[in-house]
């Protein structure tokens, strides 16, 4: 029975799609695009226009092959200039593909890199994208990101220590657990705080898009109307 | 151990992914689409939230996005 309770909070995710955005290229959470984009990243570049990468998930039921066939067809349509099918790539969740584009903006040409990857009936697509003459200095960041694309089973199990992802875990796994003589708004509080104390603490190699899953994920469960009603 | 399996096979539904992953109601290519027509739009507006913060930044992101959902 213990057994069960204690490994019970695994339960509460499956998988989790993640990649390291460049160090210091800022996160946004985009309200106003496709529903298929998770989020996006965005560098400093030479013009207004800005490097960024951002990630998607489809569902899909065809095969690598078949979707970049597909994917090439909405991509000519779109009016892209070049497409490139530059072969296999190894990302850190297994083989996937990566395409190059080209397209024009009104800051200029752009060039963008696209990584594919599909696993378990979902094909996760990172895109990259920057004004060509801003590639040259550019591409090896952009490649490295794009190769950190990984799949794991829940937020902790990245974490390099066991230490790190048995507080992880611990954490998660007390949200709910108010003592009677802290009132709620207080315990909800500290607990976020805690959060973010971890999340900088153990996770400062994670990349900031895992921050943001484990600190997202973590807000959420806190103020969730279960936490309300259990607390 | 039958109410505690019972409850297992209950709890399943509740194993959502952690991100929302769009229904594929349309055809197969459309999310890589719509990511580089998204990814020029980023990169044209420049949106986001200087991480100069770190850790402090995402979690006004997440703040400033949920804030009408719930009072602290």
């Amino acid at each position: 029975m213990r057994w069960i309770v204690l490994y019970f909070p695994l339960f509460l995710y499956s998988s989790v799609c993640y990649f390291t955005p460049p160090a210091d290229w800022e996160c946004c959470q985009p309200k106003n695009m496709s529903p298929h984009i998770q989020i996006g990243f965005v560098g400093k570049g030479s013009t207004e226009f800005r490097p960024s990468i951002n990630l998607a998930v489809e569902e899909v039921d065809v095969s690598l092959k078949t979707y970049l066939k597909a994917v090439k067809q909405i991509h000519l349509a779109q009016g892209n200039a070049v497409w490139r099918d530059l072969g296999p790539f190894k990302v850190a969740a297994g083989e996937g593909r990566l395409i190059q584009l080209c397209s024009f903006s009104p800051c200029g040409e752009v060039e963008m890199f696209q990584a594919i990857l599909i696993r378990d009936h979902q094909a996760y697509i990172l895109t990259a994208a920057a004004l060509k003459k801003d590639t040259p200095h550019l591409k090896e960041t952009i490649l490295k990101s794009l190769a950190s694309l990984s799949i794991v089973p829940n937020l902790w199990t990245p974490l390099p220590l066991e230490e790190q992802r048995l507080q992880l875990q611990d954490f998660f796994s007390s949200i709910h657990t108010r003592p009677d003589d802290i009132a709620l708004n207080d315990w909800n509080a500290m607990q976020w705080i805690q959060l973010q104390k971890i999340v900088e603490k153990e996770g400062s190699s994670m990349g900031s898009h895992w921050q943001f899953l484990v600190l997202k994920d973590g807000y959420a469960e806190i103020y969730s109307k279960k936490a309300q009603a259990k607390n | 151990m039958r109410k505690i399996c019972l409850l297992l096979i209950l709890s399943l539904p509740m194993t959502a992914p952690t991100q929302e992953i769009a229904s594929r109601n349309s055809r197969a290519g459309e999310g890589a689409g719509y990511a580089t027509r998204d990814a020029t739009v980023l990169s044209m507006m420049g949106w986001g939230v200087g991480l100069a913060a770190g850790i402090a930044t995402l979690c006004a992101l997440l703040e400033n996005n949920t804030s009408s959902s719930h009072s602290h």
